[in-house]
């Protein structure tokens, strides 16, 4: 496990799970007790003895939750957590009103809290996850619904509305005194409305990430609206109370229920970068199967292209992304799920995490540069080799042949010749074939063809027969198929090798390892001779095309100890 | 004698003409690739044809496939092949295929018109003919496991010499020692290789082969 898994996982959990458990019992035993001391149904009149209305198995039920999606926003967005609060307890003072024990006064400033609902939904769309608020609606929102609380705390007494059934004492209605309690409670409701339209306008301005959220806003908006106008519309009806009772507690529900659901899925997204982090950090690259990231990308220099955690670089755009950006640019990025909102991904790295991709970027950008530079290093290598087999082959088809048509004319012209001239057309001749030996010792050309004929073996048989050392050979060479560029590699390195110890080792026995064990091209050239051996151009040489190939290359050569040079390739599977 | 040459550069060609020309030997076409060459002997049924490796397209064997189809659509054209290399395992695959009527030649060799005309006369003869440069790194690099390691150093020169096409009298002539000396020599010789008299085979041959075997 890193550290960096740990640190991860010391976050406090979004949504505190012991709570909702303990919120899903405590429903059911207040249900059962609701329906056992009172034999009513959920939100009726309960008059003197019963329970409040808000004590009611359902409207536990639902304060409870209010309580947990509250808890579980409030360190994410303490906005919205502010927000749910008011608008929960705008609910809950409405539905305490009934209760016998308040003084009239107090149950009338009950009454009149439900304004302050549009407030709360305002205050929650609006701050939901770190957006800016539209400040100026906002705070419309909040002195119409304080107006209209207002208004209605005055102007409303329940004993003159005929459709009443919640209180039975008189409250002071000092509008009524003055207009009437029809128009009382009309300038109560155009003020509501005026609330509820400035909180429409501040969902809509606030432009929340999340939809969900803006449509329960907009949901609870229209209900709680809805429920201040039935009481007017319908004027003497007593079911309408009830009614706009049940549409206050629909449109809470509907916010509570999206608050929760947002809270679960940014609960989950949470998860998933944790676990993200923890991959990237054991250095596990590979795409993620399930949860709301894909793949992480990195931006390499120069050019800020795309890669892997391995450095391999990655193509076309993915559909869904979110980005980590420094001074230079976007630096990381994440591959999302269709769903998955990069918003709230991007909100949800921890400063851990962020620590943890930014290394990964480093790793990621050192193993592509170094793969970059492997690469141009290769073609450099594949470059001389082809300038170096057109050579051979020009020496072979150009020089070579015309050295032997020279010598098979001499061969023609010296039987013919007089005894003066002959002794020199023999040293021609014989000149004349050192030189084409010669040239055939510069020509590796051969090698090419039997190592595509007949393989690696045969071809390491005839460096060490050209080399005229006696040599111990040990070739356990698997068959697997090699690629060329690390045959022809391997077989450079054993020359040059066999070149160094014939040249200063003042040895004619040399020991030659080549196998092919676990995908790795080893092969080791030994010798007991002088030692001291250092880094001549020719041993440089094979270092580089070894380096090339992404492998090793090793040279221990102690004065007087011999010397052994080691060279490890890894074939490609 | 009528010989076919096969060779892709024209002044080797040329200068391979001349010399056989000065040696009597009667050139009866010249190829520049396998599918001429083939043509050449199917036409002129040739004793001996003079086939370069290296030919065109591919620059790699050509001519050595060419000197298999050869010995085996016409078995009367014996075949000299010439190379620029010293590559032992060309020569010793196909002589294992094919031991006899084959000879393998450095280019440089052909210089020596003495050389020549004797691989010639050998390989029209049936024998099989190996370059001695060749032969000399053929024993020089045997494994310590192959029969070739229990062999003498005389055992050794002779089967060099023998694998170079020389005759008894020839060796004899070249160790500075007798002709019945080379004889007996030769019989410890094929008893360490394993080679029984048989009235089938030439030991000589099966000798030389498994020098190039042990490679």
């Amino acid at each position: 496990m890193t550290p960096y898994g740990a640190l991860s996982r010391g976050e406090r959990a979004l949504v505190p799970w012991p709570a909702m458990c303990a919120v899903s019992c405590l429903t059911a035993v207040a249900s059962i007790a609701c329906l056992i001391s009172t034999g009513l149904m959920p939100s009726s009149p309960v008059g003197l003895t019963g329970l409040p209305v808000a004590l009611t198995a359902p409207a536990l039920g639902l304060l409870l939750l209010l309580v947990t999606a509250g808890w579980s926003v409030v360190e994410a967005a303490p906005r919205s957590a502010v927000g749910l609060s008011v608008a929960g307890v705008a609910w809950l003072a409405a539905a305490l009103a009934a209760w016998p024990l308040l003084t009239a006064e107090t149950r009338a400033l009950l009454l009149a809290s439900m304004p302050l609902s549009f407030l709360g939904f305002a205050l929650l769309v609006a701050g939901w996850r770190g957006k800016t608020p539209h400040w100026a609606w906002l705070c419309a929102t909040g002195v119409l619904s304080v107006l209209a609380a207002a208004a209605h705390a005055f102007g409303y007494d329940p004993f003159l509305d005929p459709g009443c059934s919640r209180t039975c004492e008189s409250s002071p209605a000092h509008l009524v005194d003055a207009v009437g309690a029809r128009a009382a409670l009309g300038i109560s409701l155009v003020l509501t409305a005026a609330a509820a339209v400035a909180c429409v306008t501040t969902i809509v301005l606030s432009r929340t990430a999340s939809p969900v959220i803006c449509l329960a806003g907009l949901m609870a908006a229209t209900l709680t609206l809805g429920a201040a106008v039935l009481p007017w519309w319908r004027w003497g009806d007593v079911t309408a109370p009830a009614l706009a009772d049940a549409f206050e507690s629909v449109g809470i529900a509907v916010i509570t229920l999206a608050t929760l659901s947002e809270a679960l899925r940014a609960q989950g997204i949470r998860r998933d970068l944790r676990t993200l982090v923890e991959r990237v950090g054991d250095r596990r690259n590979g795409p993620n199967r399930s949860g709301s990231v894909k793949a992480v990308h990195f931006a390499v220099p120069p050019d800020g292209r795309w890669v892997d955690g391995d450095g391999k670089r990655i193509a076309g755009e993915p559909a869904n992304a979110a980005f980590m950006a420094d001074d230079a640019g976007p630096s990381v990025r994440l591959s999302l799920r269709r769903w998955a909102s990069s918003e709230q991904v991007v909100s949800s790295i921890t400063p851990a995490g962020r620590l943890v991709l930014e290394n990964a970027r480093l790793r990621a950008a050192s193993a592509s540069l170094l793969a970059s530079v492997q690469a141009s290093q290769r073609r450099i290598v594949e470059a001389t080799d082809g300038e170096r087999r057109r050579i051979e082959r020009d020496l072979h088809d150009g020089a070579q042949q015309r050295l032997v048509a020279v010598g098979m004319h001499l061969a023609v012209a010296t039987p013919r010749s007089d005894d003066s001239t002959r002794q020199s057309l023999e040293d021609a001749r014989i000149e004349v074939r050192r030189a084409l030996a010669a040239l055939r010792e510069l020509s590796h050309d051969s090698l090419n063809s039997v190592l595509a004929t007949e393989g690696m073996a045969a071809a390491v048989e005839d460096v060490v027969a050209a080399s005229h050392l006696r040599v111990e050979k040990h070739v356990a060479l698997s068959g697997h198929p090699i690629a060329a560029p690390i045959e022809s590699a391997g077989l450079f390195a054993l020359g040059a090798a066999l070149d160094n110890v014939a040249r200063h080792a003042d040895t004619d026995l040399a020991r030659v390892t080549v196998d092919d064990i676990d995908h790795t091209m080893f092969l080791q050239v030994a010798d007991d001779g002088l030692g001291g051996a250092g880094f001549g151009p020719s041993l440089t040489d094979v270092a580089d095309r070894v380096s090339a190939l992404g492998g090793a290359f090793e040279l221990v050569s102690r004065p007087g100890d011999g010397t052994t040079m080691t060279v490890r390739i890894p074939c490609a599977s | 004698m009528r010989v076919v040459v096969a060779d892709d550069v024209m002044i080797v060609r040329a200068g391979l003409v001349h010399l056989l020309a000065s040696a009597d030997v009667t050139t009866v076409g010249e190829a520049s690739d396998s599918a001429e060459l083939l043509r050449l002997v199917a036409l002129e049924h040739p004793d001996v044809a003079i086939v370069d490796i290296r030919m065109p397209p591919t620059h790699t064997d050509e001519g050595l496939v060419a000197a298999r189809t050869i010995r085996d659509r016409y078995p009367r054209t014996n075949v000299l092949l010439l190379s620029q290399y010293l590559a032992p395992r060309y020569a010793a695959r196909l002589l294992a295929d094919q031991p006899g009527g084959l000879g393998y030649l450095l280019k440089e060799r052909v210089s020596d018109p003495a050389v020549l005309l004797d691989a010639l006369e050998r390989v029209v003869a049936g024998g099989c003919v190996v370059d001695p440069t060749i032969v000399a790194r053929l024993l020089d690099f045997g494994h310590n496991d192959s029969p070739l390691a229990a062999l003498s150093p005389r055992e050794h020169q002779t089967l060099g010499l023998m694998a170079e096409g020389q005759s008894n009298a020839a060796i004899a002539h070249h160790l500075g020692i007798g002709e019945r000396t080379v004889e007996s020599v030769c019989g410890q010789l094929f008893r360490k290789l394993s080679l029984e008299p048989d009235p089938d085979v030439n030991r000589r041959v099966l000798a030389v082969l498994a020098l190039l075997r042990a490679r």
